[in-house]
């Protein structure tokens, strides 16, 4: 009797194996899907696209809302700020040749400043000869990526596609199923969720997240900047409600991200153009948040540190403290949208793999957002085609361990300094404000450091 | 639930079958099966990488099936470790193994996916096949070597095996990276034992003599 209990386990494997296979028509079938058509998603079909050793897989992208048209007659809201390493992907996609035909934005230099006591930091190169970073709306990028996923045969976009289930296998010689919203069934060897920080794949994985509401919303807006030298610098201050940022689109236009608490958020979206613009250059320029005692101080730090010149190498930016520009007026309506710190213990499971948002999200003070989520596309096809020359199923946990791990050795510490940042200029206690104004200024001055830090944010 | 009824398997033999093909495919039992799963990329890479230089194959160095069009014969295959993955590269596969019940298990495995389906499991010895004078492009007897009493012999029999131009792949039991590197030092000091003289380990160029009764 033992025998046929044995015998009938194997004969069961072998039912359900045959089931995936029988049911799984040719045309449900594929080898890897994609649940979820935004930057990193589009991002990650258009890499495993192009990677040899994958061509000969079939590859679904699943978006749920429809083909998005790229509408340009004035400046699309969302903004992403692309560090190198996200420029570099996007060229080796091919995508980055539209993107530098349509337009962006180029940033040169960066000055971040406190609005507790005027210490700043400045990155970049005083004859602004370098780029650090390119500002490009959302949209851009989604669309430069979709034109190149159009020319890949292999890989299939189905739009207006919503996932309404997600079945994970218990054993690796099980498929992934999933389920549409028009009942339909598809099976893959690997799904990867690129569905955002409120990832159903993820809430299917089950995996512990640790997520953390600030409370506060970003507001955004395209604003006409006065006229003066050419646009090259973003600005960011901190304020004690949080960040305000300009980002620099033209010599013309820049694009607001002003981050604050839900309250303060609310009624700026309710503000008239030319009463807004008004709360915007008081927050650039106003003076009331000084702590005088800090700004005593740390002004006389600043002196000394020049005097020193400590580790300043020629030519750095920060000689030349500049001042922002101020706001003629904004250019259509303002809007905004929510912030929160999101982090998933677990980026895998069986066939199981989470990428950008769905994995991660921070606060946009750092500009790191989807740079991280590009990241995770360079290492998860990486990873895939290791699998896959190896002689390994794409699916295969050993290599999904090793993304996994290469991704939280580098997303982890972003995301805490990014949430260490956000809670150390959220306070106004003077012993606070004093350390991180001195601690300010005196990385401003060692330009080795900022270097170091400059190129870790960089890839 | 279906039950496949049959009266000649008895409970004994079935447990030393399910025991086997649970222990190949589970990487992560202590029974030395993880070892081989570990070393597997390894080899895998090694022999793509020789493979690709050695058929001068006009693809890159990350194509996708590699193997394809190649006849390619796994020796000693155990649970199909190394034929899966061969298969996965687009080799057709023979792999063969003197134990019924690791073919078995083989067998089981391989067709839970559709690439490693096709590989043609046979309870067989490299003897077996000389006898049918069968030939490969590639033949790989990987952790085989120490469990053969004649080696001499076999490695003969190995050679037989191979097309000329073909590629042999050997390597013998290890317990680190680094020892892995040294034993293939001793294999190829082992190797300089056979009569017909071998150079480098992976590369064996059918001496004349030999190839007398090949078609190629």
């Amino acid at each position: 009797m033992k025998g046929f209990s044995f015998l009938s386990k194997y004969s069961n494997t072998i039912h359900n194996w045959r089931l995936n296979y029988s049911t799984a028509s040719r045309s449900s079938h594929y080898d890897i899907i994609i649940s979820g058509g935004g930057m990193v998603g589009f991002a990650m079909a258009c890499r495993l696209g192009r990677s040899d050793c994958l061509a000969n897989k079939r590859i679904l992208l699943l978006e749920s809302s429809n083909k998005k048209q790229l509408k340009l007659d004035s400046y699309n809201l969302r903004v992403s700020a692309l560090n190198p390493g996200s420029k570099s992907l996007l060229e080796s996609l091919g995508a980055w040749q539209h993107i530098e035909k349509t337009r962006f934005g180029s940033v040169k230099k960066m000055q971040v400043w406190d609005a507790c006591s005027d210490a700043a930091v400045t990155f970049g190169k005083a004859d602004l000869s370098e780029d650090i970073a390119w500002i490009v709306e959302n949209d851009l990028v989604q669309d430069s990526l979709m034109k190149e996923l159009d020319k890949i045969e292999q890989v299939e976009v189905q739009y207006k596609t919503k996932v309404t289930n997600y079945r994970l296998p218990k054993n690796a010689d099980e498929l992934v199923q999933v389920t549409l919203e028009d009942g339909s069934c598809l099976t893959t060897d690997l799904i990867i969720g690129a569905d955002g920080f409120n990832s159903g794949l993820r809430q299917t994985i089950k995996t512990q997240y640790i997520s953390y509401d600030y409370n506060q919303m970003a507001v955004v807006a395209t604003l006409r900047i006065s006229e003066g030298d050419e646009n090259v610098t973003a600005w960011q201050r901190f304020l004690p409600t949080g960040p305000i940022a300009l980002l620099p689109l033209n010599n013309e236009f820049s694009s607001l991200v002003w981050s604050t608490d839900k309250i303060t958020a609310k009624s700026l979206l309710d503000l008239p153009p030319d009463v807004f613009t008004d709360r915007i250059n008081q927050a650039l320029w106003n003076n009331d948040d000084r702590n005088p005692m800090v700004q005593n101080v740390s002004e006389r730090i600043f002196q000394m540190l020049k005097v020193c010149r400590v580790n300043s190498l020629e030519g750095s930016a920060s000689d030349i403290r500049q001042l922002p520009p101020s706001v003629v007026e904004i250019k259509g309506r303002q809007a905004a949208f929510p912030l929160g710190l999101g982090h998933a213990v677990d980026y895998i499971s069986n066939k199981a793999v989470l990428i950008g948002d769905a994995a991660h999200r921070v606060h946009p003070l750092a500009g790191q957002g989807v740079n991280l989520g590009f990241g995770d596309v360079i290492a998860l096809n990486d990873a895939i085609c290791e699998a896959v020359n190896n002689g390994a199923d794409h699916g295969s946990s050993l290599y999904l361990k090793q993304y996994q791990s290469n991704r939280q050795m580098r997303n982890l510490p972003v995301m805490a300094s990014v949430h260490g940042l956000h809670l150390l200029y959220g306070t106004t206690w003077t012993p606070l404000v004093m350390l991180r104004s001195i601690g300010l200024n005196v990385f401003d001055s060692l330009s080795s450091v900022k270097s170091f830090f400059t190129q870790r944010a960089s890839v | 639930m279906r039950r496949y009824l049959s009266t000649t398997v008895n409970a004994g033999e079935v447990s030393k079958f399910t025991r086997a093909a649970k222990d190949w495919w589970k990487p992560q039992s202590n029974t030395g099966v993880g070892l081989l799963h570990q070393l597997n990329p390894i080899r895998v890479r090694y022999i793509r990488e020789q493979v690709i230089q050695n058929f001068h194959l006009p693809i890159e160095s990350d194509s996708a099936w590699p193997l394809k069009g190649k006849q390619v014969l796994d020796v000693g295959c155990g649970g199909g470790i190394l034929s899966e993955s061969l298969a996965r590269l687009g080799a057709t596969m023979t792999s063969v193994d003197p134990g019924a019940a690791n073919i078995e298990a083989a067998k089981q495995h391989a067709l839970t996916d559709d690439e490693t389906a096709e590989i043609n499991y046979l309870c067989a010895t490299a003897e077996d096949l000389c006898k049918q004078e069968k030939t490969f492009d590639i033949v790989c007897a990987l952790e085989v070597v120490e469990h053969v009493d004649d080696v001499p012999k076999f490695i003969h029999q190995l050679t037989q095996l191979v097309k000329p131009n073909g590629l042999l792949f050997m390597s013998t039991i290890n317990r680190s990276a680094l020892a892995y590197l040294t034993t293939i030092v001793a294999v190829e000091q082992i190797l300089q034992l056979v009569p017909n003289g071998t150079h480098d380990w992976n590369k064996y160029i059918q001496p004349q003599e030999l190839t007398g009764m090949l078609t190629q």
